[in-house]
């Protein structure tokens, strides 16, 4: 595990110890790194963003709004980009 | 009753000339039940985001201007999104993490199933997710039919039916048999 030092305000401070006294959490490490596991995940619930969920919306009043021109077989495309990985 | 589609049935429905476009629009385009995967979603991206630099993507005048308020990143998932929005396509998440067995570390659960599958199927590593995704769901999500236009998974259609009692069709026998 790495170790990181962080700066927190007296208030946010005051409020881990609390959880720590009502025994949430056994001691403020455990209680930061809980809350950080917890909360970084919302970070990556934003993708799509909304300037892309705006566009998809109004993209679906149109009928066939793209189309895949290449030679390929469409099959053909999708094997070629699973043996990429 | 459900039916899993594989990122090939999504692609040929936008690929007119595509031997198989019609039946794969056809399936887009029916009431059925359709699911994929996070896998083909990431999958799609990655192939939208490919054909976009490689120009190999007409676009409508119309999506043309709502598509270039969006970067290149930003308009692949635009596309990928209207595509599986288009198609009414779920998206199937992942059901969470499991012990991998190897070296001590947790790994989703499809990955799990497609370690297991692997060494039975002999398919690539993203076929094997895709079916263990299907397999995991099938319960739950009433999955029945693998939809896939990819050759190399139809001629292992036995197998992987033995091994998940998923059946495997193509596109047009998915239009024959059940749509």
């Amino acid at each position: 595990m790495a170790i990181i030092p962080v700066k927190l305000d007296k208030k946010t401070v005051k409020l881990i110890d609390t959880l720590v006294e009502m025994g949430v959490f056994r001691s403020r490490n455990e209680a930061i790194r809980t809350m950080i596991k917890n909360s970084i995940k919302n970070y990556f619930d934003v993708i799509p963003n909304e300037k892309v969920i705006s566009a998809v919306s109004e993209l679906m009043n149109i009928d066939n709004a793209i189309k895949i021109t290449t030679k390929k077989p469409a099959w053909k495309i999708v094997a070629e980009e699973r043996e990429r990985l | 009753m459900s039916m899993y589609l594989d990122t090939s049935v999504l692609i040929a429905a936008n690929k007119p000339g595509d031997s198989d476009y019609e039946y794969a629009k056809k399936i887009l385009d029916s009431k059925a039940n359709k699911l994929t995967s996070y896998i083909a979603l990431t999958e799609l991206v990655s192939v939208i985001a490919r054909l976009l630099i490689a120009k190999q993507i007409e676009i409508d005048s119309r999506a043309q201007r709502i598509l270039e308020k969006l970067n290149d990143e930003e308009k692949a998932q635009a596309i990928a999104l209207y595509i599986l929005k288009k198609g009414s396509v779920d998206i199937l998440e992942c059901l969470g993490l499991v012990p991998s067995g190897i070296f001590g570390v947790d790994i989703p659960i499809e990955f799990q199933i497609g370690i297991k599958i692997a060494p039975i199927t002999r398919l690539r590593t993203l076929d094997n997710l895709h079916i263990a995704t299907a397999m995991l769901n099938k319960k739950s999500n009433e999955i029945r039919f693998f939809i896939t236009g990819d050759k190399g998974i139809l001629k292992k259609s036995r197998i992987i039916n033995e091994i998940s009692g998923l059946v495997v069709l193509s596109p047009k026998e998915a239009t024959e048999k059940i749509i």
